[in-house]
């Protein structure tokens, strides 16, 4: 039930499935948002969210990857050999991203000078030396990568449905209830 | 800048009596070494936290007053955070480089209520001129001449692009205010 059996999602991969895209999404549309604002106390406070929920998706994609290691994904369900690859490289892809893109944030924010916190509780050490042609080549990367991860999340959600709804097979059902 | 002396007049004639200068100790923790600046549309106070100050006041011969002020930049806050991290961060205060802002006074002008202090200011390794203007005040209940135990009110402001202290010039005003406000005690 918890676990990955050979052919369903355990509930920890769908919760930590779940979980993460909405708030990548979440994050996404704040970091857009939040780029765009005046300077007020406002700005601060969003980009301290975007930060300290950042800094919860790193170590929730850690977990997850340890989780997965430990917890083979079920079979891919059909016959079309070459869908399913893409799939799988899709999901590596992706796996990529969720790693890449809240370290470059970090980074970031390290070469920001400005550091970064988890809700003002903890701060995280500076990964990258201060530095501000380092700064916005960081963010610029990051920016990439974010959007790069959200049109790819896209797909692979369309992906999903296309299965779903045309082909008609159980590949969303048992991430999701089943 | 001017030490406004905010007593009598009465005391005016008394200060004949005070001949020599007197030097000052600092009550820091009845003391506030802040500074305001514009983030946006707020006006937003920040403080050094840490700070050394030698202060002669010579009541007869305001001239012959002086004022020298070390801050501590690595302890300085600026309101809330990540506008701390962005003060002490290289792109204004740079406080690993520069951990001290000094001001030397070089000319002390005034008496009877206001008195100005000229000087010199370091920030960032760069020394430039600065204004400012001081008003002491007495207790309410102490009398005219009061001395031991005073307040003085130091303001003034600084263009901060002046000493390359130039960062988020977008988000945050290149004037910031001095509001010192310190309760003195006669060594
Ligand atoms: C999966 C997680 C994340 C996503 C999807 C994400 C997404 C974004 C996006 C879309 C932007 C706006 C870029 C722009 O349009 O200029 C942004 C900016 C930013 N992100 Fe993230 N981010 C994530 C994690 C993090 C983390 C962990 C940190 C720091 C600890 C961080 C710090 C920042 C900062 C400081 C900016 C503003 C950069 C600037 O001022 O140009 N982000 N992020
Ligand atoms: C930011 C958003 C998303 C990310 C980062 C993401 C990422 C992933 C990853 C990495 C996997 C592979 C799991 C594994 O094998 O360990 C996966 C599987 C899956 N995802 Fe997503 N996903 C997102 C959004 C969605 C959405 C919106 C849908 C549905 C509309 C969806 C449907 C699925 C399904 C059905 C699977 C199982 C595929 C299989 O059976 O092999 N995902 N997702």
């Amino acid at each position: 039930m918890w676990r990955n059996s050979k052919d369903r999602f355990g509930t920890i991969t769908k919760s930590f499935h779940w979980v993460m895209a909405l708030l990548i999404m979440a994050m996404f549309g704040l970091g857009r948002y939040m780029t765009g604002l005046p300077p007020s106390r406002d700005l601060i406070y969003y980009y301290g969210l975007h930060k300290s929920f950042g800094i919860l998706l790193i170590a929730l994609i850690v977990m997850r990857i340890f989780w997965r290691k430990s917890n083979p994904a079920p079979k891919p369900l059909g016959d079309d050999a070459r869908a399913n690859r893409l799939a799988e490289i899709m999901h590596r892809i992706l796996y990529l991203l969720m790693v890449l893109v809240p370290l470059l944030g970090w980074a970031g924010s390290s070469a920001s000078g400005l550091g970064a916190s988890f809700f003002n509780l903890l701060n995280m050490p500076n990964i990258a030396p201060e530095n501000e042609t380092l700064e916005l080549l960081l963010f610029r990367i990051h920016e990439i990568a974010a959007t790069l991860l959200v049109i790819l999340a896209l797909a692979h959600a369309g992906a999903a449905l296309y299965r779903h709804f045309i082909k008609r097979d159980d590949t969303l059902r048992r991430m999701t209830i089943r | 800048m001017r030490l406004a002396v905010i007593i009598s007049t009465i005391l005016l004639s008394v200060q004949m009596s005070f001949a020599a200068p007197i030097s000052y100790d600092i009550d820091k923790d009845a003391s506030i070494v802040g500074f305001t600046y514009r983030f946006g549309p707020e006006t937003i106070m920040g403080k050094f936290n840490d700070y050394d100050a030698e202060l002669r006041i010579d009541f007869d011969r305001v001239k012959n007053s002086t004022v020298n002020v070390r801050l501590d930049t690595t302890k300085a806050t600026a309101g809330f955070p990540f506008a701390t991290q962005a003060l002490r961060s290289k792109k204004i205060l740079n406080v690993d480089n520069f951990p001290n802002i000094t001001f030397q006074s070089t000319n002390i002008t005034g008496g009877g209520n206001t008195a100005t202090i000229n000087g010199n200011v370091t920030v960032r390794g760069i020394t430039k001129p600065l204004t400012l203007t001081a008003k002491l005040f007495r207790a309410v209940g102490t009398t005219a001449d009061e001395r031991d135990n005073l307040t003085i009110k130091i303001t003034g402001q600084i263009d901060r692009t002046e000493f390359g202290a130039t960062g988020y010039a977008k988000e945050v005003g290149d004037i910031l205010r001095i509001a010192i406000d310190a309760k003195i005690q006669a060594q």
